[in-house]
């Protein structure tokens, strides 16, 4: 069954709307990212094509692209709003970039404006977990050799990868420990600062069941909410050459399952005389007016 | 406990009543053919195998089903513990005339349900085949000739035997594993991990 683009694009076009609103009420300008982007190891997804003996990715993951761009000059308050492809899977996504010197200022603008963006689709019952992956690197650092099947237990949240490590049973209970942590105050200072900073309800510290993705630093959030089953955005911070960065993405596909769309009647309705319709029209547009045309 | 359950039709289905039941989730399930039951506040889904994982991604609470699905569809959920049911492995096997090891498979034709882990294990060594995707019975893609061997689940081996194929090569070990959707496992944390302790302890 084909989708009814239709119809889709109207409910994206309206929370791209509201998102877009948001993003450029915080400061951000939005960057408009080349489709197609040379090949490199550090772009994320995309589609990934040969042209002339040249390699290329397609629409690639924007995040991996603007640090791949990144020369100086910070700050960066940087948004986008376009389908990203994974193969040949494409989802739309809005996303938000912030590159400064401050790592925990970064982190609280970010969080606040994701909080505040949900708000302004009236999304009110989202939750965003906080996790760490340096709390998850400092705790393996004496068993440094299992590092790759422990990730892998963080991933898929897997107990029994961790009952078969032979480590001591203790850092087996601190590993199991770390991977059901989940609360509104965790017992580490970074992660329960930002707790502080942002006085939020939703947010729960969480190091047991946030994707670790691997071109994140440390923090790492996702985002999700009880009447979607997969989590409808995710972010974190990162590093781009000497420079910090936090960001998320959200999945306006995911949103739209949850979005109750809202008739907007700031309209001036014109109608009548062909010429002189048109003629009103175009001068109420020029005074800052939405116009809707009779039909 | 109010949870959508998604449950193995076939080889698994009796462990995983027992597991479950064990663990304090009774599901008397109507012997008739609804593929969608309420079982004491619970939904449960009856499913193949290999869709468990998908319905368990797609907002299914919880599910039951092999490692090899599970890999196989590549299906983003979590499995917080491998289950002590459902042990076999999943295997290169050929015609018993055939003296071949698998670094000999250059331009063979492989019949399988696997087609995703089939063609990794392949990639991985460097060795390009064809695969012919099938839907149960591989054992006779060999025999009639539509294929040079074949990539499948062995237990005991006798079907192989039977088939007059012979293994050569195993990929993965398999097991039954219990699997939670992302979501579900944070809005329904304390459920959820308390329901895996009683599944560790059986």
């Amino acid at each position: 069954m084909k989708k009814d683009i239709f119809s889709e694009s109207e409910r994206l076009d309206s929370i791209a709307a509201e998102v877009r609103s948001v993003f450029k009420r915080w400061g951000y300008k939005e960057i408009f990212l080349p489709s197609v982007a040379e090949h490199d190891e550090d772009l994320k997804k995309g589609l990934k094509i040969t042209y002339e003996n040249e390699f290329y990715a397609v629409k690639p993951d924007p995040t991996s692209q603007i640090a791949l761009s990144f020369k100086d000059g910070l700050p960066i308050r940087k948004f986008y709003l376009r389908e990203i492809l994974d193969g040949i899977n494409g989802t739309f996504q809005a996303g938000i970039e912030y590159l400064c010197d401050d790592t925990l200022k970064n982190k609280v603008e970010i969080l606040n404006i994701l909080i505040s963006v949900l708000e302004r689709l009236d999304i009110e019952d989202f939750y965003v977990d906080v996790g760490s992956l340096e709390i998850w690197r400092k705790t393996i650092e004496d068993i440094k050799e299992y590092e790759e099947e422990i990730f892998k237990a963080l991933r898929r949240r897997n107990l029994s990868l961790i009952d078969d490590l032979s480590i001591p049973l203790d850092k087996k209970e601190e590993l199991w420990n770390l991977l059901n942590l989940r609360d509104k105050r965790c017992g580490f200072e970074k992660i329960d600062r930002l707790m502080d900073l942002i006085d939020d309800e939703r947010l729960y510290a969480d190091l047991g069941t946030v994707r670790p993705l691997p071109y994140y630093d440390d923090i790492i959030f996702e985002i999700y909410s009880p009447r979607v089953g997969f989590p409808i955005g995710a972010g974190g911070e990162y590093r781009v050459g000497g420079s910090h960065g936090c960001g998320f993405a959200l999945n306006l596909e995911l949103i739209s399952e949850i979005y109750e769309i809202e008739e907007d009647d700031d309209f001036v309705e014109v109608d009548g005389d062909l010429k002189a319709s048109y003629e009103r029209a175009r001068e109420l547009v020029k005074d800052g007016e939405k116009v809707r045309m009779g039909i | 406990m109010d949870l959508s359950i998604a449950l193995p039709k076939g080889r698994l289905m009796d462990n995983t009543m027992k597991y479950l039941k064990e663990a304090g989730i009774d599901l008397d399930l109507k012997k008739n053919r609804e593929l969608v039951q309420s079982v004491d506040g619970n939904k449960v889904v009856l499913s193949k195998p290999s869709d468990v994982p998908v319905y368990v991604e797609h907002g299914i609470d919880i599910g039951i089903a092999g490692s090899d699905v599970l890999e196989e569809r590549k299906s983003d959920v979590f499995v917080p513990i491998e289950l002590d049911f459902g042990r076999c492995r999943l295997s290169v096997a050929v015609p018993e005339e055939k003296d071949v090891s698998v670094e000999d498979f250059e331009g063979y034709t492989i019949a399988t349900e696997y087609p995703n882990l089939t063609s990794e294990y392949f990639e991985e060594m460097n060795i390009s085949i064809k695969i012919v995707g099938l839907d149960g019975s591989v054992e006779v893609a060999p025999r009639i000739s539509i294929a040079d061997a074949i990539v499948d689940i062995v237990e005991t081996g006798r079907t192989l035997k039977a088939n007059d194929l012979v293994e050569i090569e195993k990929i993965m070990d398999v097991s039954a594993l219990f699997m939670v959707n992302r979501i579900s496992q944070k809005v329904r944390f304390e459920e959820i991990n308390e329901l895996v302790e009683k599944l560790k302890e059986v």
